[in-house]
């Protein structure tokens, strides 16, 4: 998986594909160990890939509101690897950047070096040939 | 706004999941607490599962189609979101 931090606005961000089985595209999405989902994505991106409405659910946002989200079925290809997933829509159409959630690194142990700005995601396997 | 494709009867569906989990809630809690719940409203038949996309995928089998009401057991699910003054750049512009 890559990732990195984005020199514009300093925030850690990683590249994910997306799909809906039709329609693939490459997308960043800003790194948010406070969001407990997968992905939630733009719905320009939604629209772009075509994807179809597979559920609703309720949620807490950071700021203390409840409110409804729209989860879509999507296909994350992470590593060549397809996940299928189910991705909440942003409702704020101006919003066009993507996050990324504690749920889509899950199979992953992730180094982050705030000091010299550099992140890696490594799978256990991989993490037990690394001398650190 | 754009269009997506959400049918109207989804705030029903969100109304009817709110008061089968409510029904059932010691059922899941304190059980499952941290696992997820998707739950077929016009059938009340509820999948629980280890992830969102476990629940899911569970109940499509028998539901394939049916939009599903899913939801965190125990504390709701906390989800980040832009505030709505967003503005691509502004790193202030989240909420947190």
């Amino acid at each position: 998986m890559h990732a990195y931090f984005d020199a514009f606005d300093g925030n850690p961000k990683v590249v994910l594909k997306i799909s809906s089985g039709r329609k693939e595209k490459e997308i960043k999405a800003l790194m948010d160990t406070g969001h407990n989902g997968s992905l939630s994505l733009s719905i320009w991106d939604l629209i772009d890939i075509g994807a179809k409405l597979s559920t609703v659910g309720e949620v807490e946002f950071a700021d203390g509101n409840r409110g409804t989200v729209y989860y879509f079925r999507v296909k994350v290809i992470i590593d060549g690897v397809k996940k299928e997933i189910e991705a909440g829509m942003i409702e704020n159409s101006n919003v066009t950047e993507a996050i990324a959630g504690l749920e889509l690194f899950s199979p992953y142990v992730a180094v982050i070096d705030f000091k010299n700005k550099k992140i890696n995601f490594y799978t256990e396997t991989q993490l037990k040939k690394i001398k650190f | 706004m754009p269009d997506v494709n959400i049918p109207q009867n989804t705030q029903e569906v969100i109304k009817k999941g709110h008061e089968i989990y409510e029904s059932k809630k010691s059922e899941f809690e304190p059980a499952n607490n941290g696992k997820y719940v998707a739950i077929e409203v016009n059938s009340g038949d509820s999948f629980v599962g280890d992830t969102r996309e476990e629940s899911v995928s569970s109940a499509r089998v028998r539901y394939p189609r049916t939009i599903l009401y899913v939801r965190r057991i125990g504390a709701i699910e906390k989800v980040a979101r832009h505030s709505p003054y967003y503005l691509s750049g502004n790193n202030n512009a989240r909420i947190f």
